[in-house]
């Protein structure tokens, strides 16, 4: 640890002994968690159901706060924010995916994608450009008016990546992003994320897939009942 | 960085607040696509707020109007009956300046007649000679037509048309018992809150019919210090015929009887009228309540999805409060104008029934639309208010859980008794998914029983208020004819 300020500019993310214990006296879901993803890097996160990957998803996300530790997204201490201020570091900050999509079905895709972007104070113009940028990017620009409801699940995935990004986040989560697709379709997004990475997308991903995890991810970090187990080789971004 | 340059550059503030605005258009885009419940929310809504308003209307109508119509009027404590032939005016005057009278009128000249109407007797009528209606004790309210201002005319106490077959502006009322039978014509209606005298004419024409044969009387209004009780009133009627010579006082009507006859139909109203309003109102309570948090728990995953993207908990109250708000804002406000609109005939009938004249009902319904509008729209309001707050406060990723799945192990208890009594499986689903929410099943079953009770009641109400109205108005008519006729067969 000889750069240690170099190392706090590169990180995107910085957990420092993060524990959730969402009932007292319930063993903690997150267990004195540390760890770090520098700019640019793909980090698997992998481990058995209920060992505690999307609960620790959640408080990189700032969807969630931790019960002890500090959390560091994107230069900022969010594990004291309040909830608005949490809000609105989501907004502009990270971008989620996760693994049924949570797309609004009573708004088209265009206004699905184009919201995050209002909400981080774009008007309502410039965000219909970086939608239709982001629509023509997944491949999928000639469903902008359509409803989601109506769209097969790795088009509605491909939404939730345009939504995810539109405000060029420095950081995109993903839980379980192909857990709900087929196997060809999954490799399709897994495609496009590895994609998203080259072009320096930093990327936290959360798979039971083993194979995704391997043939995407330069790290993966393993959780077994909320500890970290293991971590992976580790290949600089 | 190789981040793409994405930098939302910062704007002054009315265009940063145009901005937050649209971001929370965009998050409720959805309304149209939401017709059925924004049809559904907004027709409880106007339902439960007109029912509240007609509620708070009867409430209004049942609040002592003749209180208000005697001290509008300044209406005579006690109205005393003299035999002029025993107390000079001089003498009556002079009780105007009694100890415990605070205001006084008269005497007026009083001819007491049978009279008939059309060719049809139309009962022996107290009418009384004054030169105009207004004076400082029994303001008498014209309703209809003018005050007499020649002999040949007179104004009836009562509703200014009370329907097929009875007196008219314009009829004829022939008076009987007097030589010659002369003729009056009706040119009005006019109401006194005590009923002083039956119908008013011109000071002339008293005296005219009283040289006709008519019992020649007069009578003294007056108003006292104190006269709350009968017994007070006994003291004050003892003092002014104490001020006069012995057989001068005929007789004395106090205003304690005439609040108990014109009240009297509102009496028997007054416990329906109170439990309909009630009802009426924690109805709206109940059904709003329930709809709106109802809306909440079915837009818990929207919610939460609203919360994951970054809206903060202020943005969502306001898009869930808009999304709620506007079809439940113009229900209410249809309500409001409903409610009136009903409360309208209502409040004219019960003015009727008090007979105290149509002054009650422009006061009341002006009164009633801005404070029955204020009332339920903060009635709505604290209503939506609370799902409001708690969608605001609710954690992203709950809601998101919570909306997506019914949470389990609430209700799992019923869930297997009512499993373990070898019902059909849908009928024991059924049965025991009431209890999964306990308290919107309580207000459901609370508002249901109110219902029922409310057209139980409705359909009780018509036929035993007939009757009971009809025995009130035999008992009712003895005392007065016994007071008219007790005096001239006195003397
Ligand atoms: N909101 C919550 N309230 C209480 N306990 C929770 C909550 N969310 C998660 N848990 C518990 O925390 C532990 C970790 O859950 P988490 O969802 O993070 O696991 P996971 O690794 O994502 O599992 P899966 O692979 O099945 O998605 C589990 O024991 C779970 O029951
Ligand atoms: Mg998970």
């Amino acid at each position: 640890m000889s750069g240690d300020v170099i190392r706090l500019e590169r990180d995107v993310i910085r957990l420092d002994g993060v524990t959730k214990t969402y009932q007292a006296g319930a063993p903690p879901a997150v267990a004195e968690v540390s760890m770090n993803v520098a700019a640019g890097e793909v980090v698997a996160v992998m481990g058995p159901s209920g060992s505690g990957k999307s609960t620790l998803l959640n408080l990189i996300a700032g969807l969630d706060r931790p019960t002890v530790g500090r959390v560091t997204v994107a230069g900022r201490r969010i594990d004291n924010l309040s909830e608005t201020a949490l809000a609105r570091f989501r907004a502009r900050h990270v971008g989620i995916i996760f693994q049924f999509f949570n797309l609004l079905d009573d708004l088209t895709v265009e206004d699905n994608v184009l919201l995050p972007a209002q909400l981080a104070g774009a008007s309502r113009r410039q965000a219909r450009v970086r939608a239709g940028e982001l629509l023509a990017r997944m491949g999928i620009d000639r469903y902008r008016n359509e409803y989601p409801a109506r769209m097969s699940g790795g088009q509605r995935q491909r939404v939730a990546i345009a939504r995810a990004l539109v405000n060029a986040p420095e950081l995109l989560l993903a839980d379980e992003p192909t857990g709900a697709l087929d196997t060809a379709t999954g490799q399709e997004i897994g495609k496009l994320l590895r994609q998203l990475n080259r072009d320096g997308q930093t990327l936290v991903l959360v798979t039971h897939d083993r194979a995704l995890a391997e043939r995407y991810a330069a790290r993966t970090v393993q959780l077994v009942d909320g500890q970290l187990a293991h971590s992976g080789a580790e290949v600089p971004a | 960085m190789n981040r793409p340059d994405v930098n939302w550059p910062d704007v002054n503030w009315p265009r940063a607040i145009a901005r937050w605005l649209a971001a929370i258009r965009t998050a409720t885009g959805g309304l149209r696509r939401h017709k059925l419940q924004a049809i559904v929310i907004g027709m409880v809504l106007l339902v439960s707020t007109a029912s509240a308003t007609l509620g708070l209307a009867l409430l209004a109508a049942n609040n002592a109007p003749f209180q208000h119509a005697f001290s509008a009027q300044h209406g005579a404590h006690v109205a005393v009956t003299v035999n002029t032939a025993r107390a000079r005016p001089a003498a009556l005057a002079a009780t105007t300046g009694l100890h415990g009278v605070t205001a006084a009128a008269g005497p007026f000249g009083t001819a007491t007649v049978p009279t008939q109407l059309g060719g049809q007797a139309f009962g022996q009528l107290t009418l009384a000679g004054r030169a105009s209606p207004g004076g400082p004790v029994d303001d008498v309210v014209l309703s209809a037509g003018h005050w007499p201002d020649c002999p040949g005319q007179v104004v009836l106490d009562g509703p200014a048309n009370p329907g097929q077959g009875g007196p008219q502006t314009g009829g004829t009322l022939t008076i009987r018992g007097v030589r010659g039978s002369p003729a009056l014509t009706i040119v009005g209606f006019a109401n006194s809150v005590t009923n002083t005298a039956d119908g008013w004419v011109t000071p002339g024409e008293v005296t005219r019919l009283q040289g006709l044969g008519a019992p020649a009387g007069a009578q003294m209004l007056y108003r006292f210090a104190s006269a709350g009780s009968f017994a007070q009133i006994r003291a004050d009627v003892t003092e002014v015929s104490g001020a006069l010579p012995t057989g001068a006082v005929t007789g004395a009507a106090s205003w304690l009887s005439a609040e108990n006859a014109s009240t009297g139909n509102g009496a028997i109203m007054e416990p329906f009228v109170v439990a309909f309003a009630l009802i009426g109102l924690i109805m709206a309570v109940l059904i709003v309540g329930n709809v709106v948090s109802g809306a909440v728990v079915a837009s818990y995953y929207r919610i939460g999805v609203l919360k994951s993207l970054g809206l903060t908990p202020a943005q969502v109250m306001v898009a869930y409060l808009g999304r709620i708000g506007w079809p439940a804002l113009a229900g209410c406000l249809a309500g409001v104008v409903a409610g009136n609109f009903l409360a309208i005939p209502v409040l004219s009938d019960s003015a009727s029934v008090y007979g105290v004249g149509r002054q009650q009902v422009p006061w009341w319904a002006s009164v009633l639309a801005p404070a029955g509008m204020l009332a339920l729209t903060a009635l709505t309001a604290l209503a939506a208010l609370g799902p409001a707050l708690r969608a605001g406060r609710l954690s992203a990723v709950q809601a998101i859980a919570a909306g997506r799945a019914p949470r389990t192990g609430r209700g799992y208890a019923a869930h297997r008794i009512a499993a373990r009594l070898r019902l059909p499986r849908p009928v024991g689903i059924g049965l025991a998914a009431p209890f999964a929410r306990p308290a919107r099943t309580a207000v459901s079953l609370a508002a249901i029983a109110f219902g029922a009770t409310a057209v139980i009641f409705a359909f009780g109400l018509n036929s035993s208020l007939g009757r009971a109205a009809q025995s009130q108005t035999h008992s009712a008519t003895v005392p007065v004819q016994i007071q008219q006729n007790g005096p001239a067969r006195a003397r």
